[in-house]
């Protein structure tokens, strides 16, 4: 399945955050949103979940129109994963974790074993077996995170679309997270998410779009379009990148040093 | 079945019998004692005149009074509850009862009575219901706080309103008006209505369930997982508006139930709004059942309003709950 925006512009209230967007998520393809923060990363991804209405241009789901499906229809095709989860009433994991099922099941039917396995085998991806009967009250701010990731798995959609899925996570996690994507994308999957870590962009985004305060996007494939200057043009503080770094391209970000010295001394 | 859906069908079951249980009190107990047998036999018209009569005309048609009411006042809780995403809100919070209660004081100021006090209180409590409708929703834009601080605003308003009201009217109305403003289902009126809303309430808002499920988790997980919110939040509100309309009418406004209910409900376990729906009508019944007949036999012959024993039976019971809920999680 493929998303694509034609054109879109993206604006909160009347603050216009991008304009003129030409994006296509396609199968097998990971994409890192980055930017600064207030520049519209989260607004796009609920602009591109049909959740937010764009303020101009079309957004496809493979060729149908998103503004002329359901709910339902969209919740089956694509997910996201939010940026806060909010749980004002108790519910437990195991519980919070078989929401995912829903676009699935019709009016009438419950979860069943098969929803049930499901949902056990998304939480102990995500180290949270055993904790199926807690609270999700009690949870630790990254457990919640895990959590919110394992219910994205259950609901299983093709898209995924992940608002800075990696806040709170200790290291390990982070990396079992994005590593368990790119095992998705693998198997053609298509992914896009708002990152604040470029250097987990390098090593896990097959794709990069890049959102300028100023409105301006710069997006392809990461090699092409992550380097220092694009990182400088993008967070306006200068970069360093390691020299022989392996697969992956590593940028140290060095807010030190002035980069109005950098761009004179070139 | 897995053992915690086992365990909830069992508590589900046991909420159940709470109200059978009240029923059986509400109509035993009085200025004229029946035992359990004499009450079948009443039921069954196979008993003095006498008894028939009490359990038929005076006994049961309040105890189902009470029943509707406390069913009434619950599920239009939960619901509430999950439309502002705010654990404090209750059918009152949104000024809804404030509507139906200014609309039935100047009715009973007029001097009006029967169905005319019915029809003012109910005609309140729809225009409560339009004006935070109207006020809250703004550029199509809903948001629960939005939502909430209109009808807290709009309730402090009709409770002026309700305070000017009480002052200018003559001392022999007052006694009369101050009982429908605690609650008091001395004056219910027939069963039969509130009964049919309950559990027509109860069907139409049972298939949403899983919804609710979503939206208590926010508009955009709710949304990102097939839900519609814009075309559930306004059938919350109306399905809400009703039934706490539908209350109110019956019984006055008898607050508490509505907000404590679905608390405790869930603090038993049933979180899942599948089981926590019919669960708070139970519940709610039955507690609201309980302390009508504790209102009237307490004191006997003088009568309590029965929201001061929904108070007096709820609070440490809910403060049990929470403490207990505190240890173990």
């Amino acid at each position: 399945m493929k998303l694509s925006a034609r054109g879109l512009d993206v604006a909160a209230g009347l603050r216009r955050l991008i304009r003129g967007l030409d994006l296509v998520i396609a199968p097998g393809q990971s994409w890192g949103i980055l930017g600064r923060n207030g520049t519209g990363k989260t607004t796009l991804l609920h602009t591109l979940a049909g959740l937010h209405p764009p303020a101009g241009g079309e957004i496809r789901l493979d060729d149908r129109r998103l503004a002329e499906l359901s709910r339902r229809d969209i919740a089956r095709g694509l997910g996201l994963m939010p940026q806060d989860t909010p749980d004002p009433f108790p519910a437990t994991v195991l519980e919070t974790a078989l929401i995912g099922r829903h676009p699935h099941l019709s009016r009438w039917q419950w979860e069943g074993p098969a929803d049930r396995q499901r949902a056990q085998a998304a939480l102990a991806e995500m180290d949270l077996d055993g904790l199926e009967s807690r609270l999700v009250s009690s949870l630790s701010g990254g457990e919640r995170r895990r959590l919110a990731f394992a219910t994205l798995r259950v609901q299983d959609p093709p898209l995924l679309l992940l608002d800075e899925p990696t806040n709170h996570l200790d290291f390990p996690h982070q990396h079992a997270l994005l590593g368990r994507l790119e095992a998705l994308r693998q198997q053609s999957r298509g992914v896009a998410m708002s990152l604040h870590d470029v250097n987990l962009a390098s090593r896990y985004c097959t794709h990069v779009l890049l959102l300028h305060p100023d409105g301006e996007t710069r997006q392809g494939p990461t090699h092409e379009v992550l380097d220092r200057h694009s990182l400088e043009w993008l967070y306006g503080i200068p970069f360093r990148e390691l020299p022989n770094a392996g697969h992956h391209r590593v940028f140290i970000p060095e807010p030190d040093i002035c980069l109005e010295t950098v761009e004179t001394a070139r | 079945m897995p053992p915690e859906d086992r365990r909830a069908l069992g508590l589900l079951l046991l909420l159940g019998l709470l109200p059978l249980l009240s029923l059986m009190l509400a109509l035993g107990l009085g200025s004229v004692a029946l035992t359990p047998g004499e009450v079948f036999a009443a039921l069954f018209g196979r008993s003095s005149p006498l008894a028939i009569s009490l359990v038929w005309e005076l006994r049961l048609p309040r105890a189902l009074s009470a029943f509707a009411t406390g069913a009434l006042l619950s599920v239009a809780g939960t619901l509430m509850q999950v439309l502002v995403r705010n654990p404090l809100a209750d059918p009152y919070v949104l000024g809804i009862s404030g509507g139906a209660a200014v609309a039935a004081l100047l009715a009973l100021l007029a001097g009006l009575g029967g169905v005319w006090l019915t029809g003012s209180a109910f005609g309140g409590a729809l225009l409560a219901m339009l004006l935070v409708f109207g006020l809250a929703h703004r550029n199509g834009d809903w948001s629960p706080t939005r939502l909430l601080l209109t009808g807290v605003v709009l309730a402090s308003g009709w409770g002026a309103l309700i305070g000017f009201l009480l002052v200018v009217s003559p001392a022999q109305r007052l006694h009369g008006m101050l009982f429908w403003l605690m609650g008091d289902l001395a004056y219910a009126g027939p069963p039969l209505p509130a009964l049919l809303v309950m559990v027509l309430g109860l069907l139409l808002c049972w298939p949403l369930a899983r919804d609710l499920n979503l939206l208590q988790r926010g508009e955009l997980q709710a949304g990102a997982l097939g839900v519609d919110t814009r075309r559930l939040q306004r059938r919350l509100y109306l399905l809400a508006s009703l039934l706490t309309a539908t209350a109110v009418v019956q019984a006055g406004s008898i607050g508490f139930v509505g907000l404590v209910v679905p608390h405790l409900v869930r603090l038993l376990g049933l979180t899942d709004h599948r089981l926590l729906l019919p669960g708070a009508a139970l519940a709610g019944g039955g507690l609201l059942l309980l302390a009508d007949t504790l209102a009237r036999t307490l004191l006997a012959p003088q009568q309590l309003p029965v929201g001061i024993i929904t108070a007096l039976l709820g609070i440490p019971l809910f403060l049990h709950l929470l403490q207990r809920g505190a240890r173990t999680t």
